[in-house]
């Protein structure tokens, strides 16, 4: 197709609603950088932008800023709540319980600072895709520094007593290693963190399966849902 | 003028603001963040709640759209700036994967989606040049006007486009139209859009 054939839908596409065979169209022109089309969904996308001024306007929590801002904090509280936590379940019962007080107070810190980090990790580029299930879909990703990071999407809610649980499969046969254990929110989404470095040089696949709840130290085999293969 | 079409504009208009916050977003400084979210926080949570229509999950989409742009305000062009456009692109999109990965359609359009966001989030390129002249106070005026003028077909379109993602193929499923019914409409609603904010939009 022609630049002119495709310009009436530069706007569609920057709505990102054009399909078929004008998409495909479009995406080639633009992967050769077609000056006409660069400049005509570059345009389009000012059409998109100034859409936003017909919605209306709400004023977020001021939590959110909060919880914004503590994903570039240098110095995050939450770090500092996760080293008092680890503390505290070595003490005695009367400082566990206020302990598990402080716990409470902080739980929404705590789960933020782990969606935050567990975002991190899928931030970066080389990511493994893996799609499993009914219409799920989950993202797998691995980085060497950080960890395993899993983000599920439109996951079956469990049964009671049930979780599901990750696991990383090292190389040469060594036994599956329990990486954690999730459940999805009431919306189907999940994600799940198994924080440290790891060689993905040495991993072979990294597996999740339906456990009971607490976990256990070796998959149920007829269990695992996921077996996402490692590329070296 | 009404005040929140203002407040949008002023809030995406200042060009210079946004090459200077761009630059300190680049040298990661803390601080950048929070003028960020200062700046966008409100407007981008607005579009994620109007697409996806639950507080908590607007919440956590806006701390993925905020994080995207941190992570990726290297490739900004910093002179040009026009950090407002692209970051609530992010968020719009952001709002609209989740809405299409909760439903049965995700599989079917994962990989739409995915070509769609390196196309458009992958490259802040895409958003330079488009908002000094048009998020102005009086095209945001102007916006609202020509959305309101749209007839009943066109206005359904746009917005299962702009609120849900929908493709033309599924808005045609959806309304038990021709697909190429529903190619018009969406066609002629963005070409009156295009037409009422003249060529300070638009100069394809």
């Amino acid at each position: 197709m022609t630049c002119d054939e495709l310009s009436p839908d530069y706007a569609t596409y920057a709505l990102g609603s054009l399909d078929g065979e004008e998409l495909a169209e479009l995406r080639a022109h633009i992967a050769r950088n077609c000056p006409n089309c660069t400049v005509g969904v570059r345009n389009a996308n000012g059409l998109v932008a100034a859409m936003t001024g017909g919605i209306k306007l709400v004023d977020p929590p001021k939590r959110l800023r909060k919880r914004v801002l503590a994903m570039v904090d240098p110095n995050p509280r939450s770090s500092r709540m996760a080293w008092l936590f680890a503390l505290t379940t070595a003490l005695s019962l009367f400082v566990a319980v206020y302990s598990s007080l402080r716990y409470f107070a902080s739980h929404d810190e705590l789960l933020a600072a782990k969606y935050n980090a567990t975002i991190e990790v899928l931030q970066v580029p080389a990511a493994t895709e893996v799609t499993f299930g009914k219409g799920a879909r989950g993202r797998i990703v691995i980085s060497p520094k950080h960890g395993v990071a899993f983000s599920g999407q439109n996951m079956a809610a469990l049964a009671p007593g049930k979780t599901y649980e990750m696991w990383v499969i090292p190389k040469g046969g060594g036994a599956p290693i329990p990486s954690g254990s999730f459940a999805p929110s009431g919306d189907g989404t999940a994600l799940h963190l198994r924080p440290g470095p790891i060689d993905p040089a040495q991993t072979a696949a990294i597996a999740v399966s339906i456990e009971p709840e607490g976990g256990v130290q070796s998959p149920t085999k007829d269990q695992i849902i996921i077996v996402a293969p490692v590329g070296d | 003028m009404n005040l929140p079409g203002l407040l949008l504009a002023l809030e995406l208009s200042d060009g210079t603001q946004d090459a200077e916050l761009a630059r300190r977003l680049q040298r990661r400084e803390p601080q950048a963040m929070a003028d960020l979210y200062d700046r966008f926080g409100r407007l981008a949570y607005s579009i994620i709640l109007s697409v996806v229509r639950d507080a908590a999950i607007a919440e956590d989409l806006v701390q993925e759209t905020f994080l995207r742009v941190w992570n990726r305000a290297a490739g900004f062009d910093a002179e040009r700036g026009a950090l407002g456009p692209w970051l609530l692109a992010i968020a719009r999109n952001r709002a609209i994967d989740h809405i299409r990965s909760a439903g049965a359609r995700m599989d079917k359009n994962a990989a739409e989606l995915d070509i769609f966001e390196r196309a458009e989030h992958g490259n802040p390129a895409s958003y330079v040049d488009i908002e000094r002249d048009v998020l102005n106070a009086d095209s945001a005026r102007r916006i609202k006007a020509a959305l309101s003028k749209l007839n009943q077909n066109q206005q359904k379109v746009i917005e299962l486009a702009y609120y849900e993602g929908l493709s033309q193929t599924e808005m045609a499923e959806r309304l038990g139209q021709p697909l190429g019914t529903v190619k018009t409409w969406v066609r002629t609603a963005l070409k009156h859009l295009k037409d009422e904010l003249g060529q300070a939009v638009m100069t394809a």
